[in-house]
């Protein structure tokens, strides 16, 4: 892979911006950080000289200079990165688990961090992954977002067993009652799975975003860039298109006619359970309130997010 | 109409069943780092890449998970205060002394020698012959007695009575006497409308702090530009006789366009159109901040409690630097991003010539 070429006075000028000195840090491991940053941003292409200036220009540099300089083993980065942001990653851990269990998490990142692993003698630091692209604090925070969410998915593998057993019963005591909602159920997962496959990107994420991880509103909005009264108007458009392109391919795919299509759905919007996608996570009933309801951020009933 | 809505929210519960399960069986492989995913959440993505993550976010169970646990991270509330601060928070007693104090001064000041009696009289003289001159022509047709039609003038300045008394004293009788008497409704309100010089503005924020100590509740707008000195002097001297972080103050730079807003626990908010609408900045600073400069659009230091000094370059993220001392700092000038002065509140000066490195103490 080819490394854009950084000129030697924007390098020395970014050292300035990025306060480098404060840490002693010699400004090759610098221009290194900044080389693997553009290397990686510009992966495969050719970038103007312009827009690469642009580029390391609306870097986070002084979180990338305290990055390099705690990765080179400088007591005082170390010492200041901690001050600053321990409290902080506390706090993220504590949304993930307000008992504290996520703190032990948290605490495990620092060994990443300090970069225990030693490999032929180099110091292989978890900073090394920090490209100034985004804060440090919301790097750390979305490190360990992801360390969160493969443990949860790990757990979730080891205790899935009991629950497949404990889900699959009831479904099949319901469908023994009613056989049709069993073929209902299936017709509207198919038209269901269809027709969300067909939506835009966008519309598929803001609908997962609010439906599957419990994001609220504001959230959505915030992720997607979009005003909360915006994100709910958008939600209610997909709503409406999913519900008529379900009905369509009911009719049109499945030959149903208007009264078995208005059947199919009652009976399965009445109860999902026969759908009986639920059992690859577990999860319960209670799930979201309407939009109107959340669109005011969490309340004291906020539930733990799904993965 | 009922029946739709109900139809609607069973819809609803649909997805919300199968869209959870589809999320926990997806996962497309090669999937977001941690770092882009941060970036996105930061916005500092450029429009492509978002595309891209978004794209795979939305068929990705992992990707989704992460960055909705990202989003509610970012929207946590601050930790609680530990107990012994919630005990001993003793925040109400600032308004309270303030106040004390302000009475204080009310009755220990001696009485200015008549400030305004005459100009009380020429501004009556004054409204008596335009009312008169305007019901000669026939166009004050109210029936209502004429102190009545003039009363509107002299209740839109509360204050005025309290900046009769240091009025003399703080602007050296720069005002007109119309503004000491109310006759013009507010100062704030004239301040902001006229293009003032900036020795100008400062002086009228001088005078109105001055004045009212404890009673100017809103911001005090402090023009930002070459006269910093000005600034810190201000700055310093409201500090050292009220130690207390009043609720919000406002500076704004040279481009009288970009403002910026702070307060106590760590409060700063960022504004592009002339005050008009504010952006709430994330510092993850909790320290109240008491003064601030801003010597161009895009630079703004703040300083605050137990050796707060924060710094922006870019006009939104603010860097805390390190300070020698955990003194509470009073007031602060800068003619850039890297030349500041900073002022504790008991009195010392620091100095600093590389964006806050280092610190030197200057003599007293």
């Amino acid at each position: 892979m080819r490394s854009p070429q950084i000129d030697d006075v924007l390098i020395r000028r970014l050292y300035d911006r990025a306060r480098a000195e404060r840490w002693h840090l010699p400004i090759g491991v610098l221009a290194e950080a900044l080389h693997a940053s553009a290397t990686r941003r510009f992966a495969g292409e050719d970038p103007g000289a312009h827009e690469l200036e642009k580029y390391l220009e609306s870097l986070h540099l002084e979180d990338l200079a305290v990055a390099c300089a705690c990765a080179t083993g400088n007591d005082a980065a170390w010492e200041h990165f901690v001050r600053e942001q321990r409290p902080l990653l506390y706090r993220a851990a504590d949304v993930l688990d307000p008992s504290g269990g996520a703190r032990e998490l948290a605490d495990s990142l620092y060994a990443d961090l300090y970069g225990l692993k030693d490999r032929g003698g180099d110091r292989q630091s978890l900073f090394g992954y920090f490209h100034g692209r985004s804060s440090l604090t919301t790097w750390l925070r979305s490190v360990l977002a992801q360390r969160h969410i493969d443990r949860l998915r790990a757990q979730r593998r080891v205790e899935s067993l009991p629950d497949d057993e404990a889900a699959v019963a009831p479904a099949t005591s319901s469908g023994a009652a009613d056989p049709d909602r069993l073929r209902y159920a299936a017709l509207v997962e198919r038209a269901l799975q269809r027709a969300v496959s067909r939506l835009d990107a966008r519309d598929r994420l803001r609908l997962a975003c609010y439906y599957a991880q419990d994001l609220t509103l504001a959230e959505v909005g915030r992720l997607l860039r979009e005003h909360e009264a915006t994100v709910s108007r958008h939600l209610a458009r997909t709503r409406q298109a999913l519900r008529k392109d379900i009905e369509r391919e009911l009719r049109v795919g499945e030959g149903l006619g208007e009264a078995q299509v208005a059947d199919c759905l009652a009976s399965v919007v009445e109860d999902a359970g026969p759908i009986d996608l639920g059992r690859v996570l577990g999860t319960g009933e209670g799930g979201k309130e309407s939009g109107r309801d959340r669109s005011m951020g969490r309340g004291e009933g906020r539930r733990g997010h799904q993965a | 109409m009922d029946t739709k809505r109900e139809g609607d929210r069973s819809f609803e519960r649909l997805l919300r069943q199968s869209l959870r399960s589809n999320a926990g069986s997806a996962l497309t492989g090669g999937c977001l780092d941690a770092e882009t995913i941060a970036a996105w959440a930061d916005g500092s993505l450029n429009q492509r890449d978002r595309a891209v993550a978004e794209a795979h976010a939305s068929e990705c169970a992992r990707c989704q998970a992460t960055v909705a646990t990202l989003m509610k991270m970012s929207a946590a509330p601050p930790a609680p205060d530990p107990w012994w601060r919630r005990r001993l928070n003793l925040g109400w007693l600032v308004p309270l002394t303030a106040g004390a104090i302000a009475v204080a001064f009310w009755f220990a000041l001696p009485n200015p020698p008549s400030p305004g009696l005459s100009d009380k009289r020429e501004v009556q003289s004054r409204a008596d012959e335009s009312a008169k001159r305007q019901e000669q022509s026939g166009l004050a047709r109210s029936d209502a007695p004429l102190v009545q039609r003039q009363q509107p003038a002299a209740p839109a300045e509360p204050l005025a009575p309290r900046q009769q008394r240091a009025a003399p004293a703080a602007t050296g009788r720069n005002e007109s006497k119309e503004e000491r008497e109310g006759a013009i409704p507010t100062r704030r309100a004239k301040r902001d409308e006229r293009p003032a010089s900036a020795p100008a503005q400062l002086k009228e924020a001088d005078a109105l702090e001055k004045a009212a100590p404890a009673a100017a509740p809103t911001a005090a707008v402090v023009a930002g530009n070459a006269a910093q000195s000005s600034v810190g002097r201000r700055d310093q001297a409201a500090a050292l006789s009220a130690p207390a972080v009043a609720p919000a103050r406002e500076i704004q730079s040279p481009d009288t366009s970009v403002r910026w807003r702070f307060g106590a626990g760590g409060l700063v908010q960022y504004s592009i159109d002339r005050g008009a609408t504010w952006e709430g900045l994330s510092t993850d600073f909790v320290a109240d901040l008491t003064a601030g400069a801003a010597p161009s659009s895009s630079v703004c230091w703040l300083v605050g409690r137990a050796g707060t000094v924060l710094l922006t370059t870019d006009g939104r993220r603010f860097a805390r630097l390190p300070f020698p001392e955990s003194a509470d700092l009073a007031a602060v000038r800068a003619t850039d991003a890297r030349t500041a002065v900073v002022t504790t509140a008991d009195g010392r000066t620091f100095n600093t010539a590389d964006g806050g490195s280092t610190w030197t103490e200057a003599p007293r």
